[in-house]
């Protein structure tokens, strides 16, 4: 039996190539090299070969063994792919995951304001919210039947003061009574800031609330000045609101500071405020009553001192028109943030 | 306070356009919060802070426009009025009225104000009444002392006298309104009568009209705190109260009520017939002069300025200064009761210098003498870092509460804080508890068609003994979506311990435990109290559903946590010291059983207790009830895990001490095996 080797190599390609599924190719792999398969066959005829054939068989035998092997193992792949991809996932279907939860955005503003003044090297404090008429006012240089007091209209509780006689606990109407606590409590040099609830009985609106957040600063050292004052607020209000941010420094009165000054601002990020100044935080120079109250030497140390509300920057920063907003509590509100 | 600066230009050409005007009147503390424009007239809308009551009148702010633009101002003329005959004056109040100049105008003629006045009175929002009412108005806001005329005629028995009201005393004020008096207000009387409130506002029954001929001029100064407290009794305020309570110029009164006598008898004719000056309280003797050098200046300030701009600056706002070296001695005018201190000064000149034209450092903080200890300091931005990592959503809600919302939780705890002066009803307690502001945040959203909420807030309770800062966790509806299993489990109780255990073990507070109990707030068998080191930490349970209706939450499972968090930073575990972990082969085997009345916990210190070193874990897999088993009973799968550190277990040995703990729980729970 005569074999047309070259014929049988095209023939092996030609097979290999036309199965479209790995059942035609192992059909294809059977046909060549099955234990029935023509390379058996081939090998079988060696016996009854001519010495001039059986060189040339074998050879051709053992090429299209080689050749069969690599073709099947070249197409297999491609064909077991093809099986996978008939079973391809939807990869636009959505992941399993868990809906992270979300920080209140008063919560993240005060942190982000504390972040700032943390890195200059302030240290955070905490006070009481209820206090006495002593921190919230006297200590202060607010007297009590003033009409300075009237920017700090006052909750009363229905609970005595114990630290005097006929007076009663209120909550605090403004984070400074922190100022004297933490200057009673430690000396020189301080640098801290107060973030807490503050409350007054304001009437409801979009830009009132009784309740609300103020940030507090105090640094108390040898030399503190009113440069010092501009330039750590100038710092803190680029930090915060850009490098871009316009500010001016505005002569206030404070019974606790002096001089006393109200920080405007005008920045772009505050959408349709474009041209207009934006008062957000209060700040001046520690007044001497106030380091006589907290039982400090006259003249030994100078101070600055500040305090924003962190709604009013939080409004501002997000175009939150309302300040009932935060207390709402609205999650489709909240998971904005 | 309404500046009109037609008004203004009669005592200070400032030489301004009204823009550049308010821009420096406001960075030098003035600050000028609307302009208006009407006519030929600009008025601005300045807001005066309490400390500067000199700036109430337009004198006044043509003093600080003179310092700002360093101009001088016009000269003024007032004629001189001498005391004539007797005014019958009497100051009974002699704490409430410092001074009261009485002045007796005959024969005037009511008739309208010349049109100039008008003009101006109407700039500022005042409408014209009348010639002797209007001069009243306008020397008020030229000089900041208020006036009040009388009708002479009307006063009964000629006199006056300054006295407390008696209680239940009434007048009926010029605004037509009849208020009752009492002991703590001070009010101007005539023989019979009170007919005015002093420093407030006149009686209408002794008002002057278009008839009058004869009028009683009254220039006085009452005591700040008896007008302010008076007007905050009665809730009535004026341009004159709101000068009082702020302070006048105790040596203005004599000045305002020549002026205002010049313009009478100018502009309504008539002629003074008596004048009685009973000045009880002196102006203050000049105030001992404050020194300040240059080096002050620079050590608050951190500028220099120079000094003879100071010493213009200062003299221009009505200071005497003299000049020692670089020290000045500065005496602050009568009306600046302000300036007190050195700080005081060098702020007077800081503002008007300009505070964004001084000098900027960035200070450098010192090492501060307070410790941080920083895992404390965190601790509660740590615990909502793993409450939001858990899908919690942080809330902010009223730490004050209305009596009624707290009823509705059954609460019974400490008598919470109540509040004197609440602005309604929604605010009259400090909330001892989280839970009423929590359910009102569910409803709030339930309302809205939100049903799967996760919410936690970390916040403060208020108790007569002190304010607690405290977790509050609430969680309805069901678990997120998984399209992979399509069922969406209901939260349950375990739900919320879970997030409790999984955040405090994120923290490292160890011993929590939890004990069944009850409460009026939740379903019975549906709570348990929560002990941290047998200590009370909090609740955490099942809203009963009455206690939800009362929310107006329908249809919901309702599970909540209330923590006190103190105690658990206190209980904040040491870092871990670092442990080889065993090489040893584990093995688990898992026991199915039914149990009647035991508790877990119980099974699972059994189980350890017979562990004998080698049970390192025990966990449950499944719990059942239902009626594939025995009545009363409940089914737990548990799985035990057993290693060595030191050798292989075998098999027979691992299978032994198993059933040697099953044979246990067994024997001790009445258990029987599944």
């Amino acid at each position: 039996m005569s074999w047309d080797i070259e014929k049988i190599k095209n023939d092996v390609a030609a097979d290999v190539n036309a199965a479209e599924v790995l059942d035609a190719l192992e059909a294809v792999r059977v046909k060549y090299l099955g234990k029935k398969g023509l390379v058996q066959e081939m090998y079988a005829g060696l016996a009854t070969a001519s010495p001039e054939e059986k060189k040339t068989l074998g050879k051709g035998a053992n090429d299209i063994k080689v050749l069969a092997d690599a073709l099947i193992a070249q197409r297999k792949p491609l064909l077991a792919a093809t099986v996978k991809r008939a079973q391809a996932l939807d990869v636009t279907m959505p992941g399993v995951a868990r809906e992270p939860g979300t920080q209140h955005l008063i919560t993240q503003t005060i942190e982000e304001i504390c972040d700032v003044f943390e890195r200059l090297g302030f240290v955070i404090q905490r006070g009481p919210e209820v206090e006495t008429e002593f921190y919230n006012f006297t200590a202060l240089n607010i007297p009590l039947d003033h009409p300075s007091r009237d920017s700090f209209d006052t909750f009363y509780l229905d609970e005595k003061d114990p630290t005097a006689a006929g007076r009663y606990l209120l909550l605090r109407s403004h984070t400074s009574p922190g100022q004297v606590r933490v200057m009673q409590k430690h000396k020189p040099p301080l640098a801290v800031i107060i973030p807490g609830k503050v409350y007054r009985p304001d009437a409801v609106d979009a830009s009132h609330a009784f309740m609300f957040h103020q940030i507090e600063g105090l640094l108390v050292d040898k030399h503190v000045t009113f440069a010092d004052l501009k330039g750590l607020l100038t710092a803190f209000c680029k930090k915060f609101f850009g490098d871009d941010v316009k500010m001016r420094f505005r002569p206030h009165f404070f019974p606790f500071t002096e001089p006393s000054a109200e920080v405007d601002i005008q920045s772009n990020i505050f959408k349709g405020r474009a041209g207009k100044w934006l008062e957000i935080l209060g700040c001046g120079m520690v007044h001497p009553a106030v380091f006589a109250h907290a039982g400090y030497p006259p003249g030994e140390y100078s101070g600055l001192a500040f305090g924003l509300g962190v709604e009013r920057i939080a409004m501002l920063r997000h175009g939150i028109g309302d300040i009932r907003t935060f207390t709402e509590n609205d999650l489709r509100v909240l998971k904005q943030f | 306070m309404k500046l009109s600066l037609n008004w203004l230009s009669r005592y200070i050409d400032h030489g301004l356009t009204a823009e550049e005007l308010a821009n420096r009147m406001t960075m030098a503390g003035l600050e000028v919060e609307a302009v208006h424009h009407a006519g030929n007239d600009t008025v601005f809308e300045i807001e005066v802070t309490p400390n500067r009551p000199d700036c109430l009148n337009v004198l006044g702010l043509a003093r600080e426009v003179s310092a700002i633009t360093d101009r001088d101002l016009k000269a003024l003329p007032v004629q001189s009025h001498p005391d004539m005959a007797q005014v019958d004056i009497t100051i009974e109040d002699k704490e409430g009225c410092g001074r009261y100049i009485g002045t007796r105008i005959e024969g005037v003629t009511a008739g309208p104000v010349a049109a100039d006045k008008a003009a101006l009175l109407q700039a500022i929002g005042l409408n014209p009444i009348s010639n002797i009412v209007d001069i009243t108005n306008f020397v008020l806001f030229e000089f900041g002392q208020p006036l009040h005329a009388f009708d002479a005629d009307k006063l009964e028995g000629g006199k006056l006298i300054v006295r407390r009201a008696k209680k239940g005393e009434k007048i009926v004020t010029l605004d037509d309104v009849e208020r009752t008096l009492d002991e703590g207000i001070l009010v101007i009387a005539d023989a019979r009568k009170p007919v005015a409130i002093a420093g407030i506002m006149g009686g209408r029954d002794t008002a002057v009209t278009a008839g009058t001929r004869n009028i009683l001029l009254e220039s006085a100064y009452f005591d700040m705190g008896l007008v302010r407290r008076a007007s905050r009794k009665l809730g009535l305020t004026s341009d004159s109260c709101y000068r009082f309570e702020r302070g006048v110029d105790l040596a203005a009164v004599a000045a305002a009520a020549d002026r205002a006598i010049d313009l009478i008898l100018e502009l309504a004719g008539g002629r003074v017939t008596a004048r009685r000056d009973v000045c009880l309280r002196e102006a203050a003797a000049a105030r001992s002069a404050i020194e300040v050098s240059a080096k002050d200046v620079r050590k608050l300030l951190g500028t220099d300025i120079d000094p003879v701009r100071s010493k213009r600056i200062l003299e221009r706002l009505g200071c005497g200064v003299s000049v020692t070296g670089d020290s000045f001695s500065v005496q602050p005018p009568r009306n600046r009761n302000d300036l007190k201190i050195r700080e005081d000064i060098i702020e007077e000149l800081a503002r008007v210098v300009g505070f964004d034209n001084l000098a900027m450092s960035l200070p450098s903080v010192g090492a501060i003498n307070i410790a941080v200890d920083r895992e404390k300091e965190n601790f509660n931005g740590r615990l909502a870092g793993s409450l939001v990592a858990q899908g919690f959503h942080e809330i902010l809600t009223h730490a004050m509460i209305s009596r009624g919302a707290l009823e509705r939780t059954g609460y019974d705890g400490i008598a919470p804080m109540a509040l004197q002066n609440p602005m309604s009803a929604e605010q009259q307690l400090m909330r001892p508890t989280m839970l009423p502001s929590a359910l009102q945040a569910v409803a709030f959203n339930m309302n809205r068609g939100q049903k799967d909420l996760k919410f936690f807030e970390i916040g403060k309770r208020y108790l007569p003994a002190g304010e607690r800062w405290t977790l509050l966790i609430v969680m309805t509806g069901r678990h997120a979506g998984d399209w992979r299993r399509g069922k969406r489990d209901a939260f349950d109780l375990f739900d919320v311990k879970g997030a409790l255990e999984t955040a405090f073990t994120a923290l490292r507070v160890k011993g929590l435990e939890y004990r069944a109990g009850e409460s009026a707030a939740f379903d019975a068998g549906q709570a348990a109290g929560v002990f941290l080191n047998a200590q009370p930490l909090g609740f955490m349970g099942r809203i009963a559903d009455e206690v939800l209706g009362k929310f107006e939450i329908k249809k919901a499972n309702v599970h909540v946590a209330e923590i006190d968090l103190a105690p658990a930073l206190e209980a904040l575990t040491p870092q871990a010291k670092f442990a080889i972990p065993d090489e040893f082969p584990v093995m688990v085997r898992d026991v199915s059983l039914a149990v009647k009345a035991a508790r877990f916990e119980d099974i699972k210190a059994a189980c350890a207790a017979r562990g004998a070193g080698l049970l390192r874990k025990i966990e449950l897999v499944e719990e059942y009830r239902g009626d594939k088993i025995v009545n009363g009973y409940r089914g737990l799968v548990l799985s035990l895990t057993y290693q060595a550190s030191d050798r292989t277990l075998t098999e027979d040995a691992v299978n032994a001490l198993h059933e040697s703990i099953v044979q246990e729980l067994m024997a001790k729970f009445e258990a029987l095996r599944r």
